[in-house]
């Protein structure tokens, strides 16, 4: 049905505001307030958001593209026109990018960090370098001939590789590819230097590349990275065993189309022409970089030992101000809900809640979706023992969870040794609800206990994202969380639930209709106002929605970190929607809505974007906060995000962003203030612990 | 002291949905369900079309159950009863899907006629009833579960139930009862309308007299109507005017398929039931004269957890439901115009023998019921003849639904009744050999005692009057007071004695006690 909202001008297009997300990231890198290395880490974030942006957005329009699909986007946008303004962006981003590196690069220098090109070196220097390439790089690499007999090699996704062109004594051309060892760092430190020294590994290589063509004579080189296609293609229909599967597509990853060609400015244009040619990539796919190809290594650089100061001043995750002080955090669930707000409170429950479960006698079942989790996590061992331990334990597994599939296959293994009820999700549905329940045998019969949350059981993650969870021993939630795993684990058909909501069965409907609630109380006179948080805003009838209320007076404020195809400010049609997003120190990732709803205010957290994935091809959750205290809670912490002038970027109609205005009030951080709050929340009690300690002596003493 | 507290799982194989519920019990009344689940499957679809379950069906229900098995582990439940219902008992091959469940989920089936169908339906409809305090004496509550493969009515009046009738015709049998092609027909609204009035027509004739308070309404597709009329699902009851639902049913009949399917986001499935659904439900409201409609969302596994809990607790409720099948053998007395004086006395004086016999002989419960219906029913063949009229009492029982027995204990019953004067339970009669053998002792002994109640008052002029019965040694001594001449009485009772004797191998000797 057509709608007065649905008109291509009243939308932004998703891939260039993906991209002026990534802009707000690179932004940060040239943030003087911020420590040094966090500002080169940022420039390593605005890469490797780039990698994977190609990878799946580029390479999904490409492969459109190909197969003749020329769908036009919200905007108005055709495949090709996409593409070609993804281009253009991206091409000026990666400018600016390398601007902002060799600043910082050379600020290194000023505490003592030199990250250098092979002529600056020192001869000591030099020969140490010569050494390293023939007793450890030497070994590892193997040069590929390019000529009639052997065809251009097929290079792994994001490889970073060197192209040589070569004479041999009769004077004829060949060229060869050297691909840089990835099992060696890539910035190489240099031994016996009274400063920090560093080299990239390609250089070394190329200085001593001669060493691998005997008989030829080295005329040029250049460094070039090809990024591929990796989005999975798994045929789930016919799959009989889905983590085969998925091993399997793994496998075809590293070798998808190519998409985008990296080359380094500083090689001769031949030898750009001659790789050009045999990547088969198009003119627009090629960027020649102003400085060293793939600057993701910087993530682990920035980790350098001895630079503190270069450093955030760590901020450890304080205990949950509603945890103080409870011990048995069963009994503290029982007397109230408890909300959590990570990473400024600590995650450490949310392991210990497992953990207790596991090794609880009263509990006989466990079961839990996991996503992501980190490397050695916490929480896969403590399923592992509770199985072991006899619990019923199952676990979802989501294979899928793009990136992640390698690893998420081990656990999958591990899970199911120890005797875990292991489901690799469903079909043709990734399951990104994030729910752990836990049923036990008390006195007064079976009670269970639920942790829901915006974020992955990812103890890792939990430390940089922003993320809420709540504890519930309400049965109501309870009684909803065993009818979702039954429906997970295929024993069910969806029930009619009592207070969560579940995609793809409705979630989107339940949004339109509170939006629609909020646009009765506004016709109605009566308070009107959503305020809505997410990581990305994308889904067209959502916005439609919300232009709608927005035209009946809905007052509307989005805080949305990513991708926004909502156009605010079109008199009539958006003026009375304010979108901003919050870039800073940790990666804002709760999604927490509020709706006014004339007075009777209604507060929901959720795994889910106002995405069309989110809301058609995932099993999300979306779950209302009871507890009044909670509903205060969150609708401070949106105040505070609505009010933050340090880290908050808004949205023009026009699709940029800009700074807000400075207040009279001074600069608001809201990521500092609520660390701050919780680290109060968190001294409050512990001076009512000491005092706790206090020892008692006897009167007459 | 706390009691403990005890958990059962109910799960039904039914026709439409394999479904299970967990619940936690101290006592009757504080039932906790604390975890459902269902899930759809095709098995009366199957059935009703081509007489057996495939083995794809078969398989998939396997993996359901044994998922209920990982439930029912979880929550550490011990006790549970399966229940297989229409689909898996009119299969052909029931044997082996009871086979294969035992052998791949290790649970062991139980295939329920449809009068167990649907009392334990009418046990959790009574109980919400009652719970909700609806049960008041003048206002009669008229009971209708709709199931996919049948239809039962059942007239109530505190304390009794009055009526009782099942029929084969659901929504979903209906629906398959006409291809696509009817189904699409303009005129198939109508015919569909005289279809389902041929069928319940007689049921009208019973209960057009009464003034119904509620019709209570139950069945797979109470929420699809509930969904319909906008309301909420979740309720356990939901009361709806008349007037409200015949807005519903003038709405659906302008819709076609499509229409049905936007207007109230059905699936297409969904929608092909509408109108089977609401035009059974237009023709039950005409039956008659009702006041209001309550919707419940009972199940058949509230039924069966109830009469467990009710069973393992001792809960004196189950007397209040066990008077309940009893006032309705009543009605049927009352239906073929029995002589109620000598049905009481022959019931209160069998009663009296069971109870002194029933330890030493193994009888329970169950079959003093029996006995108890038995005694009330055994002369209504007499309503249709005064010749053989054991064999028209034994037709009557057979042919009549008596809420409360399964068929097999119905047929316990009518064979009592069979034998309750004259003949020996052999297996040249046909009625008996049909029986277990187990049954069949049942009903030898159940005979041979209501035999000699009935001669005790063979008159039926009530004239003696049982003062006491002592089981000695291996005589059981009847005796009796009486003002009266009762020689007819007595002559009768040494007539009939051999029987027992020969059944229980101890003497019966009939004691005149004089005043």
């Amino acid at each position: 049905m057509k709608t007065i909202c649905d008109n291509p001008e009243y939308f932004l297009s998703r891939e260039i505001s993906w991209l002026s997300f990534n802009l707000r990231v690179l932004q940060e890198a040239d943030d003087k307030q911020k420590p040094l290395l966090e500002r080169l880490k940022f420039i390593a974030i605005t890469s490797s958001n780039l990698d994977e942006f190609f990878m799946i957005r580029v390479a999904g329009l490409k492969q459109q593209l190909e197969s003749g699909i020329n769908k036009i986007d919200a905007a108005g946008l055709s495949v090709r026109q996409q593409l070609e303004n993804i281009a253009e962006i991206t091409q000026d981003l990666v400018k600016l990018q390398y601007r902002y590196y060799k600043k910082l690069d050379s600020q290194l220098k000023n505490f003592g960090i030199d990250i250098d090109s092979m002529e600056r070196l020192t001869e000591k220097e030099k020969e140490w370098c010569r050494n390293y390439f023939l007793h450890t790089i030497y070994p590892v690499i193997t040069p590929l001939a390019v000529d009639s007999s052997h065809p251009f090699p097929f290079l792994a996704n994001r490889s970073l590789n060197i192209a040589i062109s070569l004479t041999n004594a009769k004077a004829e051309h060949k060229m060869a590819v050297v691909q840089v060892p990835a099992v060696l760092p890539r910035l190489v430190e240099i031994a016996g230097s009274k400063r920090r020294k560093f080299v990239f590994l390609e250089d070394i290589i190329k200085t001593h590349c001669q060493h691998l063509f005997v008989g030829h004579k080295v005329k040029e080189m250049a460094a070039f990275r090809i990024t591929r296609n990796a989005d999975l293609y798994i045929d789930e229909e016919d799959a009989e065993d889905l983590l085969a599967e998925v091993e399997k597509s793994l496998r075809q990853r590293k070798y998808g189309d190519a998409v985008r060609l990296e080359i380094d400015k500083a090689g001769s244009p031949r030898l750009r022409e001659a790789i050009v040619n045999a990547v088969k990539v198009g003119d627009r796919d090629v960027y020649d970089i102003p400085g060293p190809i793939d600057l993701t290594c910087f993530m682990k650089f920035t980790d350098l030992p001895g630079y503190d100061d270069l450093r955030y001043e760590p901020l450890a995750p304080q205990p949950p101000a509603e945890l103080l002080g409870k011990e048995d955090i069963f009994a503290a669930i029982r007397e109230r809900d408890i909300l959590v707000h990570h990473p400024y409170e600590s995650f450490e429950p949310v392991i210990h809640f497992v953990q207790r479960s596991a090794a609880d006698p009263q509990v006989l079942a466990i079961k839990q979706t996991l996503y992501r989790v980190s490397g050695n996590s916490p929480i896969v061992r403590a399923l592992a023992q509770a199985a072991e331990n006899g619990k019923q334990v199952t676990v979802l597994v989501e294979l899928k969870a793009r990136f992640d599939e390698e690893n998420n296959i081990l656990w999958a293994r591990r899970l199911e040794e120890a005797g875990c009820h292991v489901i690799y999700g469903l079909v043709g549905l990734k399951t990104h609800s994030k729910i752990c329940l836990v049923v036990r045998r008390e006195n007064s019969g079976i009670k269970r206990y639920v942790h829901l949350g915006t974020g992955n059981y990812n103890d890792a993650t939990a430390r940089v994202y922003t993320d809420l969870g709540l504890f519930t021993a309400n049965d109501q939630y309870g009684a909803d969380a065993s009818a979702f795993f039954n429906m997970l684990s295929g024993y069910s058909d969806p029930p009619v639930w009592n207070k969560i909501v579940v995609a793809p069965l409705g979630l989107r409907q339940r949004i339109i209709s509170l939006i629609e609630r909020e646009i009765e109380w506004a016709k109605a006179g009566q308070p009107a106002r959503i305020i809505a948080k997410m990581n990305a805003l994308v889904d067209r009838k959502i916005v439609e929605k919300l232009y709608e209320a927005s035209s009946f007076g809905v007052k509307i404020d989005m805080i949305i970190r990513g991708i926004c195809v909502l156009r605010p400010g079109i008199e009539g049609v958006s003026a009375n929607i304010h979108v901003r997003s919050i870039v800073g120190r940790f990666l804002e990732h709760s999604r927490l809505f509020y709706f006014a709803n004339g007075g009777d205010e209604k507060v929901f957290l959720s795994s889910a974007d106002w995405m069309p994935r989110n809301l058609d091809a995932r099993v999300e959750l979306f779950f209302p906060i009871d507890d009044s205290l909670h509903v205060e809670r969150i609708k401070a912490l949106l105040d505070l995000q609505l009010n933050d002038t340090a880290k908050a970027h808004i949205l023009r109609s026009d699709g940029t962003y800009r700074k807000p205005a400075k207040r009279s009030k001074g600069v608001v951080n809201s990521q500092q203030a609520l660390y701050q709050e919780a680290k109060e929340a968190a001294r409050k009690t512990e001076m009512a612990l000491e005092q706790r300690l206090k020892p008692m002596y006897r009167k007459k003493d | 002291m706390a009691r403990q507290i005890n958990a059962f799982a109910a799960i039904q194989v039914g026709s439409e949905h394999v479904s299970i519920q967990i619940a936690e019990y101290q006592s009757l009344h504080d039932i906790r369900i604390i975890d459902r689940a269902s899930y759809q499957t095709f098995l009366g679809e199957e059935t009703f079309k081509t007489g057996r379950i495939s083995f794809g069906a078969v398989s998939q229900t396997c993996e359901l159950l044994k998922g209920f098995r990982r439930m029912v582990n979880e929550y550490g439940v011990r006790d549970y009863r399966l229940l297989a219902t229409t689909a898996v008992r009119e299969a052909e091959n029931q044997q082996y899907i009871i086979d294969q469940i035992r052998v791949k989920t290790g649970f062991q089936v139980e295939v329920v006629d449809m009068p167990q169908e649907i009392f334990y339906k009418y046990i959790a409809l009574f109980r919400s009833m009652q719970m909700n305090s609806l049960i008041h004496p003048g206002e009669p509550l008229l009971f209708v579960d709709i199931s996919s493969g049948g239809l039962g009515f059942t007239l109530y009046k505190e304390p009794n139930i009055e009526y009782q009738q099942n029929i084969h015709i659901g929504a979903l049998r209906i629906k398959e009862s006409f291809d696509k092609q009817q189904r699409e027909s303009t005129h198939f609204h109508k015919a569909l309308a005289e279809y389902i009035y041929s069928t319940i027509e007689p049921v009208e004739a019973e209960l057009r007299l009464h003034k119904i308070r509620y019709l209570v309404l139950t069945g797979t597709e109470t929420r699809l109507v509930l969904k319909m009329l906008g309301r909420d699902q979740t309720e356990p009851l939901t009361f709806v005017s008349l007037d409200e639902f015949e807005v519903l049913y003038e709405k659906v009949q302008q819709l076609n398929l499509p229409q049905l399917m936007q207007t109230f986001d059905l699936t297409e499935q969904k929608a092909e039931m509408v109108l089977p659904t609401i035009v059974l439900y237009k023709q039950i409201l005409k039956v008659g004269d009702i006041e209001e409609i309550v919707f419940s969302n009972a199940h058949f596994n509230d039924g069966i957890v109830i009469s467990h809990v009710a069973e393992k607790t001792n809960d004196p409720w189950l007397g209040v439901i066990e008077a309940q099948t009893v006032s309705l053998a009543h009605s049927l007395g009352k239906k073929y115009r029995h002589d109620i004086n000598h049905a009481l006395s022959v019931e209160q004086t069998s009663l009296q023998m069971f109870d002194k016999l029933s330890k030493a002989y193994g009888l329970g419960k169950r079959e003093r019921l029996q006995l108890k219906v038995a005694a009330i029913l055994h002369d209504i063949g007499k309503f249709v003849s005064l010749r053989r009229h054991y064999f028209y009492s034994y037709r009557l029982i057979i042919s009549s639904d008596i809420l409360g027995f399964s068929e097999p204990e119905k047929h316990v019953i009518a064979n009592i009744a069979y034998y309750h004067s004259k003949g020996t339970p052999s297996n040249f009669d046909a009625n008996f050999a049909a029986l277990t053998p187990e049954q069949k002792v049942t009903t030898a002994k159940l005979s041979a005692i209501i035999r000699l109640a009935d001669a005790v008052d063979r008159s039926h002029l009530q004239k003696a009057v049982v003062q006491d019965i002592v089981l000695r040694g291996d005589e059981l001594v009847v005796s009796v007071e009486s003002a009266d001449d009762m020689s007819l009485e007595e002559w009768t009772f040494a007539d009939k004695v051999e029987f027992f004797e020969n059944v229980f191998g101890i003497r019966a000797i009939l004691e005149r006690r004089v005043r």
